[in-house]
């Protein structure tokens, strides 16, 4: 589901920025542009950064977050983070702990004593 | 085909014992390292899957800051992916006033910051690349003897992880590592790129008054960094002192002549004031403009031309 509205969602912006282009902006250019200008080719295109803060907002609300505290979340997400997470949050590492790994060590353990590779859980 | 297998279970130790001997030599590192342990870090144990906020209360209750693991779980906990982001780790420090400084991708680094310190906050894949299991632990020691890394994780307060393993679970994990620093205490073993990186997104997010420590702090360590007097000069201008600003970009184009952002924040401060001419020479003076600046520039260019051609008043730097 959430694959499919990006995939609409990036077809409709690829469309939307070939018959527009990117608005201009004047003046000043932030020091965040300045370095990532640095850092990177700067062909690669992105996304324009209200785009990219409404797609991030909506996935994270798509993920449980709460509509207030979404919009809050995004609110502190500068502008080279949005445009990293814009597309690909589901794929991003998500730090979730040490505990799932005890349920993996449990059920390898759990395999070796079935077939009889160890006995563990007889010495309970 | 199975039952065979099963009779055969007397070899599967062999088996398990090929596999754990393919490790090869234990790494170690380059030099030898004083041992270190921050023990006064607080602890605070995960629930399931709070990895995140745990870790981040951690580093954040080591700076002094009093927060809790449930009250960052709305700010970073997402549920949909039972985990946290490494963004949002990011965003909540600079939230709680803090500048998230990346670290060298060495296990020195790691030393050299918990030496100043400082614990570490660091990714770990503790399953597989292709079956990954994300884990956020605080360093908070080094033990020279075995050359191993003490770690406040998940629901133990002081894990010892020997050099394999924690490079092991780091290396899967893009060695990614962060402390939390004060914005104008630029740590001994911090370069400039990465001091920068951090600082500027509190300009972009409004937060001038932190980004401005963080750029003044830069250039008391390298006062040769156009880019810092770039930040600095954008601050300034964001606190509507138009004159510190255009100092710092006069100083900012006198040290990377070639810096297409710092003559098209030049141009426009200047053309601000009326200096048409002056604002012009500088974007004659543009070699190529990258794709990502055409905009912004092209703009600028507008700007100037729709102004005409005029003599400068006095007090206009001379072109």
């Amino acid at each position: 589901m959430h694959a499919t509205l990006r995939t609409l969602f990036v077809g409709w912006l690829s469309a939307a920025l070939i018959l527009i282009g990117f608005p201009a902006h004047a003046g000043m250019i932030g020091t965040e542009s300045a370095i990532s200008v640095d850092a990177r080719a700067s062909h690669l295109a992105t996304v324009e950064q209200f785009m990219a803060r409404d797609e991030v907002r909506a996935q994270f609300e798509g993920f449980g977050v709460e509509p207030a505290m979404a919009a809050e979340r995004v609110a502190n997400l500068s502008d080279a983070e949005l445009q990293q997470m814009a597309f690909n949050i589901e794929s991003q590492p998500a730090g979730a702990g040490a505990l799932a790994v005890v349920g993996i060590v449990f059920i390898v353990l759990l395999i070796l004593e079935l077939v009889g590779v160890i006995n563990v859980f007889q010495s309970f | 085909m199975i039952t065979t297998l099963f009779e055969r279970r007397a070899l599967w130790p062999a088996v398990l014992l090929l596999l754990s001997a393919c490790a090869g030599a234990p790494p170690r590192l380059e030099a030898p390292h004083e041992a270190v342990e921050l023990s006064t870090v607080p602890f605070f144990a995960q629930t399931e899957h709070h990895c995140g906020p745990a870790a981040l209360a951690t580093l954040l209750a080591a700076q002094g800051i009093a927060v809790t693991p449930d009250q960052l779980s709305p700010l970073i906990y997402l549920p949909g992916r039972e985990g946290t982001l490494q963004a949002e780790m990011i965003a909540a420090t600079r939230r709680y006033n803090r500048l998230p400084l990346r670290l060298e991708p060495t296990p020195e680094a790691v030393i050299a910051a918990l030496g100043a310190g400082q614990p570490v906050l660091l990714l770990q894949n503790l399953g597989f690349r292709r079956w990954p299991s994300w884990h956020y632990a605080v360093a908070v020691g080094y033990e020279s003897e075995d050359a191993s890394f003490i770690l406040r994780s998940g629901t133990e307060q002081r894990l010892t992880t020997g050099l394999r393993r924690f490079l092991q679970t780091w290396d899967r994990a893009d060695r990614w590592a962060f402390v939390a620093v004060e914005p104008d205490q630029v740590p001994a073993n911090a370069t400039l790129e990465a001091w920068l990186a951090a600082a500027a997104p509190f300009e972009s997010l409004g937060r001038v008054d932190m980004a401005e420590r963080a750029y003044k702090a830069a250039l008391n360590r390298w006062p040769s960094s156009s880019l810092a007097w770039q930040g600095l000069a954008n601050t300034r201008y964001a606190a509507n002192d138009k004159p510190a600003a255009e100092a710092a970009l006069l100083k900012a184009v006198e040290l990377d002549p070639a810096s297409v952002t710092a003559r098209n924040n030049l141009a426009s401060v200047l053309l601000e004031r009326g200096c048409v001419t002056a604002a012009r020479a500088q974007l004659d003076a543009l070699g190529e403009v990258p794709a990502a600046l055409a905009n912004a520039v092209g703009q600028t260019r507008r700007d100037v031309d729709s102004m005409g051609t005029r003599e400068d008043p006095s007090g206009c730097p001379s072109p």
